[in-house]
């Protein structure tokens, strides 16, 4: 619209969907009749809604009835978001809860795998960490 | 099927009738996902929403005032799944953990120069998916469904002007869109 005597796009927009208000609708089609530029753009609506039109319909490729049914318990699955943020809570856990020590004496039984496992000392881990959990520089 | 209205569906499911659910679901599936899937460009996640969108109709039945605007309030509800999963998409962009499929259309300008050659309805689709996530909407009800400007202002929470002046954004920025395209 380059000229200000055009109507706006939007009531050249609902003139087309049959929208516009009925007492603007014989002004505008006035207009139109005598002006290239509206029908132009009228046509070019015209075309992107049969452009629109032509796209194809997604398919549903099951009903979600037995899913949404009262009484059947809904897909359970496990989000990706819930997913995430259950290995970020079990990773800070585990941070937290790392330099404690079980020894045998504490937990009163004799553990095998005690005299081989690592136990976690700080002194692997990166130093941001290690100055946040020491206390240290 | 039945001939039975929406409204007398609904009304009949408040009153325990459970089969009048099940038409309403068969009725408005397809449709309901449809409109999903082109609002998050991704099957999957429409097939989910789509189920949460009936889960969310059956809670709120019961607030359901049958005044023949059944499809409308379908569609908020519809809407506001799909709004609320595009805002959880933007999130978990920044969570560098996440291993969310992002289907967001991309802007990159590389990503435009293997649209070469493709047939006009997959750009128009790819369009329609770069519209700003209000504008998409109201042209896809309008579009798709068939939404007169007034039950599209009931299902968008918006004014009718709004809704015309949404509905004409779109189809402006979905025109210059396609022109650019075709252009290169």
């Amino acid at each position: 619209m380059t000229d200000s005597t055009h109507p706006a796009g939007h009531i050249l927009q609902a003139l087309h969907d049959g929208e516009l208000d009925p007492s603007l609708v014989a002004g505008v089609e006035s207009h139109c009749a005598e002006c290239e530029a509206c029908r132009a753009e009228l046509a070019d609506l015209e075309r992107m809604e049969q452009l629109l039109a032509a796209s194809p319909v997604p398919e549903l490729p099951r009903t979600v009835w037995h899913r949404v049914q009262p009484g059947r318990r809904r897909d359970s699955r496990l989000k990706p978001v819930f997913a995430v943020a259950a290995c970020a809570a079990g990773i800070i856990l585990g941070v937290l809860l790392g330099p404690v020590q079980f020894t045998p004496e504490e937990t009163g039984t004799e553990v095998a795998w005690s005299e081989t496992a690592t136990v976690w000392d700080g002194s692997a881990t990166s130093s941001l960490l290690g100055v946040y959990l020491t206390g240290q520089e | 099927m039945t001939d039975r209205t929406d409204d007398q569906l609904m009304t009949d499911y408040a009153g325990g009738d459970e089969n009048a659910l099940r038409i309403l679901v068969e009725r408005w599936e397809r449709r309901v996902f449809a409109f999903l899937v082109r609002m998050l460009g991704s099957p999957e996640e429409a097939e989910d929403l789509c189920q949460d969108t009936f889960m969310n109709l059956i809670k709120a039945a019961g607030r359901y005032q049958p005044d023949g605007k059944f499809q409308s309030w379908l569609f908020r509800i519809a809407g506001n799944q799909a709004r609320s999963r595009l805002r959880r998409r933007k999130i978990l962009r920044w969570l560098p953990l996440s291993n969310e499929v992002d289907n967001t259309p991309t802007h990159e300008p590389d990503a435009l120069d293997s649209l070469a050659g493709k047939e006009d309805r997959d750009l128009v689709q790819e369009a329609i998916a770069r519209l700003p996530e209000r504008q998409r909407q109201a042209l896809l009800l309008k579009q798709y469904n068939d939404m007169s400007y007034q039950e599209i202002s009931e299902a968008m929470d918006a004014s009718v002007s709004s809704v015309q002046m949404l509905l004409h954004r779109a189809m402006t920025a979905l025109r210059k869109d396609l022109a650019s395209r075709r252009d290169r």
